[in-house]
């Protein structure tokens, strides 16, 4: 008997008017109806012909036109034994008490980024993220790396204003060129935008937090680590740490609880503080709107910025994606957010 | 505390297995042909598990300059690395009384040994024959159609500033150009397959993979990317078929390689005692890793 199956690593989520599938392999989407979800599944373990046999001759076309396209993009195969195929294992777990951390820093900025460091690498943080508001001298920026090549750390990246200093764009350049855990600098307030495999500059001016937690397709992610982790968890606060412009301890800058100051709390302290992973687990079948939403297991999430900010599980409030209309709209020009907006002083928007 | 040899390379497969290491606050300790004499050996003591997985060669001759001529630098490579082979030897002696995973003399496998036993257990093995002269390469091919020839030990890639040669599977297509002659090779019946299987056995569980083979009849810009990997279930006949040979072959963890042939049918190819098994692991999400780690643990905290 032949059946039809798409790849397991191929995964179907389906929403509130389509589906898509999620290449996990190649970080890939394809959008197909809703009616075909339930034939897919069906078809894992009953032979093609039989399903085909239950639907009128149009359907049976539609159904083939698309069992073609599946097996031309790579997405979909033929067998005769459909129990050799499992369905893919979302087991989600990481090596590390925290994955990813944000170091906040502006011009007032004193706290010690050597002891936020350390700390980090007790508690076997894997990827950081270090935003200036303010310009960031070479030498700050390679005191960091020199700090951070000691622990477990794979990936740090860099924001930071554009300097005018002489030759400090080509410096920087070397410094990438020259670390293995620099992953990307991009520099904001720059005179143009400019990005080659180095670095990346923006003219957009970047003065405070409140810039975080866009979500646009752009960021959506189609790998086995993002889909098994938001089946459970928050895709954004889960195993993160942060440390705001005044060396308080957060979930992420942008939140107003602190857990401590890193002058006299440590990480390890904090992640035992109640409610420090209050979010963690937080995931997006949990959330409003995002529940419907077929782009759930591969969005990233904001828990500091949301429509309703006194609702813990209020969608974010920086998507323009509606699930129901299937359409993207400027959230940021949307009448019914405006409340949400001030109430937030997002400062950068009366910018542009 | 755990003892790690492993290779001196940048490797995923020890790396993220030390990472669930550090995760469960085990004390351990990575070595490599390269750098084990450097530690002291008043640590042994500290020891309780070892982690066998590759050890590497110890690289470069020193500059000598009674090496006047090439034969000369092959014989005196060849007597360093036999120097070298009995420190190792005795360094692993020194830890005989720990814990193995696995012990570096239980994983030596001959491939035709591997052969006629996995033949024994039942498995299908394409034909195959040691052959050495054309005339026999041809009578094979006569009888078996397209044939492949694949190396019988380790092999390591030759490289020089022109070219860099690795010693892969290759299919034996032109036989004219071969001299009547030859050094005695393994020659096999080619099988057009539907799927390659890798297969991780570890602690009597059983972990396999399948690797799609690009349909020829689809256009090849497609398979430009990787080959689609997938979680694959062999059924319980080839599984208990998969323990009866480790178990004959003495082996607590290995890779085994299979693939299913367009006949439908599952065919044996050959067992890695040390494979690279973050391949499997990551792509199916099995967390082979952190049950490596784990099963250290284990063995640790059983010694003390
Ligand atoms: S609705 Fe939710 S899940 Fe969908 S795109 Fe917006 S934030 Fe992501």
């Amino acid at each position: 008997m032949k059946y039809f199956l798409i790849f397991s690593n191929c995964t179907l989520t389906i929403g509130a008017t389509r589906t898509v599938i999620s290449d996990l392999q190649e970080n890939k989407l394809f959008f197909i109806p809703n009616e075909l979800y339930d034939i897919l599944i069906e078809l894992k373990n009953t032979p093609l012909i039989q399903v085909k046999n239950k639907l009128d001759l149009e359907t049976q076309e539609t159904l083939m036109e698309y069992i073609n396209y599946f097996i031309d993009e790579g997405i979909g195969f033929y067998t005769s034994s459909p129990d050799s195929f499992p369905d893919f294992p979302l087991e989600y777990d990481t090596s590390e008490v925290i994955n990813n951390a944000i170091i906040d820093l502006d011009e007032k900025s004193d706290y010690d980024i050597k002891k936020v460091i350390n700390n980090l690498t007790d508690v076997q943080c894997k990827y950081l993220e270090v935003r200036a508001y303010t310009t960031l001298c070479l030498e700050k920026m390679e005191g960091i790396l020199e700090y951070c090549s000691k622990g477990y750390f794979k990936n740090v990246d860099f924001i930071a204003q554009y300097s005018n200093e002489k030759n400090y764009v080509e410096q920087v350049k070397t410094l990438v060129l020259n670390s293995p855990l620099i992953g990307r600098v991009l520099l904001h307030s720059a005179p143009n935008d400019y990005e080659d495999d180095f670095i990346k500059q923006t003219k957009a001016v970047i003065l405070d937090n409140t810039c975080c937690g866009v979500i646009n397709q752009g960021y959506f992610v189609s790998t086995i680590a993002v889909f098994t982790e938001a089946q459970n968890h928050n895709t954004c606060l889960n195993k993160k740490i942060s440390i705001d412009v005044n060396g308080d301890i957060k979930n992420c800058p942008s939140m107003s609880k602190s857990f401590g100051n890193i002058e006299n709390t440590s990480f390890q302290q904090a992640l035992k503080v109640k409610d420090f992973k209050k979010y963690w687990n937080v995931s997006k079948d949990e959330i409003e709107v995002c529940k419907d939403c077929e782009f759930r297991y591969i969005c990233t999430d904001c828990r500091a910025y949301k429509e309703d900010p006194d609702n813990d599980f209020s969608k974010p409030l920086k998507c323009g994606y509606s699930p129901y209309t299937n359409e993207w709209e400027d959230w940021s020009t949307n009448p019914l957010k405006v409340k949400a907006i001030e109430h937030y002083a997002m400062s950068y928007l009366n910018i542009k | 505390m755990v003892l790690l040899l492993t290779n001196s390379q940048h490797d995923t497969t020890p790396e993220s297995v030390m990472d669930w290491l550090s995760y469960y606050k085990q004390d351990f300790k990575r070595l490599h042909a390269e750098n084990y004499s450097n530690w002291d050996l008043k640590n042994i003591k500290k020891v309780s598990t070892v982690w066998f997985w590759r050890w590497g060669f110890v690289k470069g001759l020193p500059q000598a300059t009674v090496v006047d001529n090439e034969k000369n630098i092959i014989t005196l490579n060849d007597n360093i690395r036999d120097e070298n082979k009995m420190l190792s030897q005795y360094f692993m002696y020194l830890l005989k009384s720990k814990n193995w995973l696995s012990h570096p003399s239980s994983i030596d496998v001959n491939k035709l040994i591997v052969l006629d036993e996995a033949k024994a257990v039942g498995f299908n093995i394409p034909e195959y024959k040691i052959i050495n002269s054309k005339k026999q390469l041809q009578n094979f091919k006569e009888e078996h159609g397209r044939v492949i020839t694949k190396s019988l030990g380790n092999t390591f890639p030759l490289s020089s500033r022109e070219c860099f040669t690795m010693f892969y599977t290759k299919e034996v297509t032109n036989i004219e150009a071969v001299s009547s002659t030859f050094p005695s090779s393994f020659i096999q019946k080619f099988i057009p397959k539907t799927l390659e299987i890798r297969t991780f056995y570890f602690n009597k569980e059983i972990f396999s993979m399948a690797i799609m083979t690009p349909n020829s009849e689809v256009d090849h810009r497609k398979y430009s990317k990787d080959l689609r990997k997938v979680p694959y279930q062999l059924t319980k006949e080839v599984e208990d078929k998969i323990h009866f040979l480790m178990e004959t072959l003495n082996l607590e963890t290995g890779s085994l390689d299979f693939m299913l042939g367009q006949d439908n049918l599952i065919y044996f190819l050959e067992v890695n005692p040390i494979g690279q098994f973050s391949m499997v692991s990551e792509p199916c999400n099995y967390f082979l890793e952190k049950k490596i780690a784990l099963h250290l643990k284990t063995l640790h905290e059983k010694k003390h």
